[in-house]
């Protein structure tokens, strides 16, 4: 290359075009890349940002020409914090250098530079341009005219301030040789010269280890120090740690000096000083003077120390070498491999220009830590005052050096303070909260001031324990004192939780997602896909079962932080975030206040969806949870149509009483003195959906409640308890609340000695009294509100609300039922009442909920709900509580005589018995405690169990059957709709019931009414149905599984609605008796958010094979597996299991649906087309054969024809549209045979036990003959059938009953009943083949 | 009790250990107990082709290997003139379809009958199915000894 033309460039010519710029790209790097050190796991290739190209290489070949020389302290201390070799060229312009192959010797030499990478970048804040030369091969521009050091036996390169002098060679010296172990960055240390001039002086220490041999402790004159060579190298012995100073002048070397940790050196010209680190702590040093000089020992390269031994990641120091693939922060976090953080926070450390995007370097001492995060793995080489970085090789990008800012903020010391898992942490809480709060909370507000702490500070100190911060000492003490730095002290940080900002939770989930798919798919692969778990079948179609995965909050180590909003589009209750927003199930106080910020700590992260998306599984789209993926400013979009939500645990309240946003406890509102009366709500209607969306037309919300027959009077806040006498004042204070001839009610209360006697009755005579006393005029009870711990007590009188009526025990209670009317603008106070609470409304003045303004018995008032209204949840207790809870210093009730029987009742919690579907106590929370006495709340407790078995005249025709905890609720029903022919509407029973839902699946209204247990008769009726589509809902209620037809709408459906998960469906329509069901534009689903926390949802994925009637035979798990030849022996009727194959076919008989056939009484027509109404197939399980009779679902499921349905399961494993194809066009076309024949019957005329001989005979009800490729589809489903699929058969003997019925249907078609066992089967499925190879396995052994 | 319709299941050595019934040479005997079907389940490990006439191959459970004879004459063959024609074509399509489905390496389910074959025991096989479900072997195994031990050896004791 040398000897070509080239043009020779100068350093000015490339400052002014101002681009980046290689002049290397041709060339082949002639120095080898030392990776000894190199991490062996970094096996992944960098990756490359997209945004970023390669350098542009010049056209042409260029030289540069001049000298590269050390630092001059000038530019240091002028501008940047710059430690680069310096370049100039005959123009003397000067530019920043870094050389690869770098040799000692070239320093002020001229040189040739072959290949080299130019970064120009803008100096300072003047805007100076500048840039940056990489020196990739270079040469001496003239032959190097030799050493000139005096030691040049010994050394191999020497470094002196002018001439290397050493004097009188004659004169022994005491030497400082060892090697140098590490090195910290120059600093400026405060001194004020004699001169006056206090800019103090530039420097940097050595960590030399210095060697204790006999030969070296001794003093030596320069003539002999040539023996220090000629020694074995294994005869030193460096073992004393020293620091030398390089100060003033020599400051200069430290480029030269950082390059040569790991090698020999002798120092020369040194002085000794005892420096004060701080007060007490002194450390003797070397300090260099005028005549120092540095000598690199001619000594084998070996001696070199080795590293990174047993590094465990609890902050060891060592060596990494990596590539950096990614700058953040401001250069305060690098990333190197993709997967190991460099933390550069030390605001002293200086920052090399070549540190770019795609350099490859290498770092010494580094400190190893795992931080052991449970959101991501990954490895932080934390940076100290000794750790130094070296350049391997150039990046080829064109990407830019970044300079870190130099004032560090208050933040940034805070930062600082903390050990480095911590520090990732908390710079990972800045960056998020800067996203998630964009646009709402100013930057200032984030990240503080330099004076002023920020959110993400006060955010980040309040989860750091006080004992894992640690005071920053400077670089001096930090380098001498190497325990001081932050490496040497890392605490557990596991228990910091990534605040990640909800975009890239959506993406997190999504990669979750995908890895739920990858390992179902493998386990198809695995499984050959012939064994797989069958999707549901439900009307003769068989439906994909959706996957649920739960993440647990404390698994995945995530918080997610936000704002709470009702979604104008979904009606659902959301987090949001700058980012985006994310559903959420959450049980929310009245009180909150929308406004606020809302920490989730304790959650579970839910994702469902019911078939994956082909397109999107791409595995390079979606990353685990990277730092690279949070750090990205690119948010990242949701690609995959999956349902995610977060479910909040109630199960920690402290967590959430400690948040830094909101004190839960706080935000419970006092109550006020006054009236209020108690409403029970009983119903919500659903927004309506046409609605939605239309900001425009929001629709008013509806709620249904009860107005109890009691007013609840507060008197005021309790203070000073002492100070009060029982009898006293409080009564009085009750007059205080409003006038009396206002609220004529209140004059009851003035009838003090009535109320009291009623009161000292109910605590004497507990429950006989009231019995006796069949009315009560007012009830005499405290009140207090469990948010607050600090005597937040208030006086209150539940007191009649009615005139004339009177509370009697044992007396139907008067009650009267409101509409609740919700403006759009209160759809959060619509959605955050719960149906079955119990909640308290502030009186009004005139207000509809007041008996006063009509006839007590008159229902049906509308209550229009507006901004001054407020609900508060409450819950009745005994008063017993209070007493258990050891407050009867304050709280003067509690000192009241207590009857013996009363006492031996024990705790006695009560609460309104809820609707049912709100029987999760638990997860509600109470704003008020209403504390009575327990004779009072017996006879509460009487009321409600009064109205709740009320006739449901006053509900509207609701009705309910058992829920799952076996409540009876009600069984009445009543009509809903009118009836008319001609114009299908529904109309039924509306009813109420409570069950764990086992299915969830898209229906069609056709497929819906194709289902077993049919509404037989009511086919024109529900007409309305053929043409709809929604989701078929399967709940399992009272052993045994019904049936909900639903529009498949998000305000329908609401969230975590899914398998598994008990939910209520208030006032479904019944559409048959006790299975089939369909919700109405007034049909209400509510989700027990309980169930969600259940263990079985914490499977990858469940059970795809449960199909709807699985609850049911759940029972039969009992039933023992046999062989047939074992049941050849009993005689008794009991349920069977045989595991077994299908031999051949004995009898098949396939009828039209809704034809009018002999056999239809009891035909379940399995799809739209046709029905099985029997079949009768000889099954074998090699111990001896039986005739297996079954008919409808099981017979198709035996024949294939649940498989017929296009199944994504298929497509997934590579069953491609064909086989999928012929089914349904083998369904289709034995549909066409049905049309034209009624009823085909099948019948195998030669050998039962044969596949190969079966000899099929067809019989049509009509007197034409099948045609021929009408035989052979059957042929061909038969033959299919028979193919050796394993069953496992849950099956019974015959009864008389059935086999009367079934030798009436097989004479009518000449064929006699085998003689074999005949079984009837009531379950099938495809054989687990590991499930039973390991009970079999269980059995032999 | 009698096995004699049903396909019991064999592992091997057992299965080559039968010998034919004089009286009936489509009967087998296995301690006393008269069988005529047989199931297994192993890898193919020879095959041996004639359009139109018979796949021969053997199939290796582990504990040996057992020769099996799909026929492939059905549309030929007068045996099945008699029979409706949509049946023959079923079967000979059926069997073809086995025949491509049994290659070699393959772990392939068959049933049929014992036949007997220059004076070994053999399976003349009625329908044949690859096995993609790598516990379908397993299984078998121990379905083999399960019935050996509850079913066959009982049986051959009360014959007896």
């Amino acid at each position: 290359m040398e000897d070509n033309p080239t043009a020779i460039l100068t350093i000015s010519n490339l400052i002014k075009s101002g681009r980046p710029l290689t002049a290397a790209s041709s060339l082949v790097p002639s120095r080898p890349i030392d990776l000894r050190n190199r991490n062996p796991c970094c096996r992944e290739p960098i990756c490359q940002n997209p945004n970023l190209q390669t350098l542009k290489p010049l056209k042409h070949s260029a030289l540069l020409i001049g000298t590269v020389n050390l630092p001059s302290s000038d530019n240091r201390s002028s501008l940047l914090q710059c430690n680069c070799f310096q370049f100039f060229d005959d123009d003397s312009t000067a530019v920043c250098c870094e050389i690869l192959n770098f040799d000692t010797k070239m320093i002020g030499q001229k040189i040739r530079i072959f290949a080299w990478n130019f970064i120009p970048f803008v100096r300072g804040n003047r805007g100076v341009r500048g840039g940056f030369l990489e020196i990739i091969t270079w040469d001496f521009f003239q032959a190097w005219g030799g050493s000139r050091c005096t030691l040049s036996d010994f050394s191999c390169f020497c470094l002196s301030l002018g001439d290397c002098d050493l004097g009188d060679s004659s004169i022994p010296h005491k030497l400082i040789f060892g090697v140098i172990m590490s090195i910290s960055p120059v600093s400026n240390v405060p001194w004020e010269s004699k001169g006056g001039d206090s800019s103090g002086v530039n420097g940097f220490l050595v960590h030399i280890l210095v060697c204790q041999c006999k030969y070296c402790a001794s003093k030596h004159p320069v003539s002999e120090l040539r023996g220090l060579c000629e020694r074995n190298v294994k005869d030193h012995r460096f073992i004393q740690s020293t620091i030398v100073y390089f100060c003033g002048v020599t400051s200069s070397w430290h480029p030269v000096i950082s390059r040569l940790i790991g090698d020999v050196v002798l120092v020369m010209g040194l002085k000794k000083k005892l420096v004060y680190l701080r007060k007490e702590e002194s450390q003797l040093m070397y300090l260099t003077t005028d005549s120092a000089s540095l000598h690199v020992a001619k000594l084998p390269r070996e001696l070199r120390l080795t590293q990174n031994a047993d590094i465990i990641g609890k902050g060891e120091c060592g060596s990494y070498t990596g590539f950096i693939s990614g700058i953040y922060m401001d250069g305060l976090i690098i990333e190197l491999d993709q997967d190991v953080i460099l933390l550069l926070t030390n605001q002293y450390l200086a920052f090399p220009h070549y540190v770019r995007v795609g350099v490859l370097v290498t770092l010494k001492n580094v400190h190893f830590v795992d931080p052991h995060f449970p959101w991501g793995k990954m490895l932080i080489l934390g940076a100290c005052t000794r750790t130094s970085m070296h350049v391997e090789s150039f990046s080829p990008l064109e990407s830019w050096s970044h300079l870190k800012q130099q004032s560090p903020s208050l933040l940034q010391k805070f930062i600082n303070s903390l050990p480095y898992a911590a520090r990732l942490w908390a710079l990972l809480v800045v960056l998020c909260f800067q996203k998630m709060f964009a646009g709402t909370l100013s930057v200032k507000d984030i990240l503080g001031s330099q004076h002023e702490e920020g959110l993400a500070q006060k955010y980040a100190s309040s989860h750091v324990p006080p004992s894992a911060f640690q005071a920053r000492h400077g670089v001096l003490l930090e380098f001498c004192r190497h325990d001081l730095c932050s490496g040497g002290k890392e605490v557990d940080c596991r228990h910091l939780r990534l605040v990640l900002p909800i975009a890239n939770l959506v993406s997190y989930c999504e990669a979750a997602w995908k890895k739920v798919l990858n390992s179902q798919e493998n386990c198809h692969d695995f499984m050959g896909g012939l064994n797989q778990k069958s999707p549901i079948r439900c009307g003769g179609r068989s439906y994909e079962q959706s996957i649920r995965r739960v993440l647990r909050s404390e698994e995945i180590g995530l918080v997610v932080l936000g704002t709470l909003k009702i979604s104008s589009s979904s009606g659902r209750l959301q987090l949001v975030d700058a980012t985006g927003s994310v559903d959420i199930m959450l049980n929310l106080p009245e009180t909150w206040d929308f406004k606020r910020i809302f920490e989730t700590k304790d959650f579970r992260l839910i994702m469902e969806s019911t078939c994956p998306d082909l397109i999107d599984l791409n595995p390079t789209i979606y990353q685990p949870l990277s730092c690279r993926s949070i750090f990205s400013n690119a948010l990242p979009s949701k690609k995959l149509n999956i349902s995610i939500y977060l479910y909040h645990c109630p199960s920690d309240e402290d967590s959430r009483s400690h948040s830094l946003f909101f004190d839960w406890k706080r935000n419970s509102q006092d109550i006020n003195s006054g009236k209020y009366h108690l409403l029970w709500l009983i119903h919500k209607f659903p927004i309506q959906q046409k609605f939605l969306g239309d900001l425009a037309k929001r629709p008013n919300m509806f709620a249904e409640a009860i107005v109890l027959p009691w007013d609840l009077l507060v008197a005021g806040k309790y203070s000073d308890a002492t100070t009060r006498s029982f009898s006293g004042h409080w009564q009085d204070s009750f007059k205080n609340i409003a006038p009396a001839k206002e609220h004529p009610t209140l004059k009851r209360c003035k009838t003090e000695h009535t109320s009291l006697q009623v009161y000292s009755c109910c605590m004497d005579d507990t429950g006989s009294g009231l019995e006796n006393r069949c009315s009560i005029n007012g009830l005499e009870l405290s009140c207090r509100n469990t948010g607050e711990r600090e005597n937040n007590h208030w006086m209150g009188m539940l007191h009649c609300a009615s005139d004339r009526a009177e509370v009697v025990s044992s007396c139907k209670p008067p009650m009267r039922k409101v509409l609740l009317e919700f403006g759009p603008d209160f759809v959060s106070k619509y959605e955050l009442l719960k149906i079955g609470c119990c909640y308290l409304v502030k009186h009004e003045e005139g207000d509809m909920l007041c008996c006063k303004q009509e006839k007590y018995q008159v229902s049906r008032a509308k209550v229009f709900i507006s901004s001054g209204t407020f609900f508060r949840n409450f819950t009745l207790a005994s008063i017993h509580c209070l007493q258990t809870a050891d407050l009867s210093d304050g709280f003067p009730y509690c000192n009241l005589r207590v009857s013996g029987d009363e006492l031996t009742k024990g705790f006695c919690k009560f609460e309104i018995p809820c609707l049912i579907g709100n029987s999760t106590g638990s997860e509600s929370y109470s704003d008020i405690n209403i504390f009575v006495p327990s004779s009072a709340v017996n006879l509460l407790e009487n009321f409600m169990d009064c109205i709740s078995n009320e006739p449901r005249h006053s509900f509207e025709g609701e009705s309910s059957i058992h829920d799952y905890n076996g409540l009876v609720i009600n069984s009445s029903m009543q009509s809903l709709g009118t009836s008319c022919s001609d114009y299908p509407l529904p109309q039924g029973n509306l009813i109420t019931f409570r069950g764990l839902v086992v299915a969830f699946h898209d229906c069609h209204g056709v497929d819906f009414l194709a289902q077993p247990g049919s509404c037989r008769g009511q086919g024109s009726k529900l007409m309305f149905l053929q043409e709809k589509t929604g989701v078929c809902v399967h709940v399992f209620v009272d052993n045994h599984t019904v049936s909900i037809f639903c529009d498949r709408s998000k305000e329908i459906c609401p969230i975590g609605l899914g398998r598994d998960v008990y939910a209520t469906f208030h006032r479904v329509l019944v559409l048959s008796k006790l299975d089939k069901y369909m919700m109405t534009a007034v049909s209400f689903i509510t989700v027990d958010h309980a169930s969600l926390m259940r263990e079985h949802h914490d499977h990858d994925f469940s059970d795809a094979s449960r199909t709807v009637g699985s609850h049911i035979v759940a029972s039969h798990d009992a039933v023992s597996i046999a062989l047939i030849s074992d049941a050849l022996q009993l005689s008794e009727l009991r349920p069977m299991r045989f595991h077994c194959k299908v031999v051949t076919l004995y009898i098949l008989v396939l009828e039209k649906a809704e034809s009018t056939g002999i056999f239809q009484s009891r035909v379940q027509p399995i799809r739209a087309g046709f029905g099985i109404p029997f079949a009768g197939f000889i099954i074998d399980d090699g111990s001896s054969s039986c005739c297996c009779w079954a008919d409808s679902e099981i017979a198709a499921t035996v024949l294939g024809l649940d498989l017929e349905e296009y199944s994504l399961k298929d497509t997934l494993m590579g069953y491609k549209a064909g086989k999928g194809q012929r089914h349904i066009s083998t369904v289709s076309r034995l549909n066409q045979a049905l049309e034209r024949h009624g009823r085909i019957s099948v019948k195998n005329c030669s050998s039962m036990f044969d596949s190969s001989c079966q000899d099929l005979e067809f019989v049509v009800e009509s007197k034409r003959s099948l045609s021929s490729s009408d035989e052979d589809n059957l042929q061909i489903l038969i033959t299919k059938a028979l193919l050796t699929t394993s069953w496992r058969v849950d099956a019974s003997f015959m009864d008389p009953e059935k086999t009367a019925w079934l030798e009436e249907c097989l004479s009518k078609l000449n064929v006699a009943v085998p003689p074999l066992l005949n079984i009837w089967a009531t379950h099938v499925c495809r054989t687990d083949t590991l499930a039973e190879a390991r009970s079999i396995i269980q059995e032999l052994v | 009790m009698d096995l004699y319709n049903t396909h019991v299941k064999l592992l091997a050595f057992d299965f080559l250990s039968l010998t034919p019934t004089r009286a009936d040479p489509s009967c087998f005997q296995r301690k006393g107990l008269r069988l005529s079907r047989a199931e297994s389940i192993g890898v193919v490990v020879t095959r041996e082709l004639k359009p139109g006439k018979f796949l021969r191959f053997t199939i290796d459970d582990g504990t040996g290997c057992i020769p099996c004879v799909l026929w492939l004459n059905h549309l030929t063959s007068s045996y099945f003139s008699r029979r409706s024609p949509s049946s023959v074509r079923s079967i000979a399509r059926t069997a073809l379809q086995f025949a491509s489905e049994i290659q070699l390496g393959v772990v392939a389910r068959v049933r049929g009958r014992i036949t007997g074959y220059r004076g070994t025991v053999q399976i003349t096989v009625s329908d044949a199915a690859l096995e993609t479900d790598p516990n379908a072997q397993v299984l078998h195994w121990l379905d083999c000894v399960r019935l050996a031990r509850r079913c066959y050896d009982k049986f051959s004791r009360i014959g007896a």
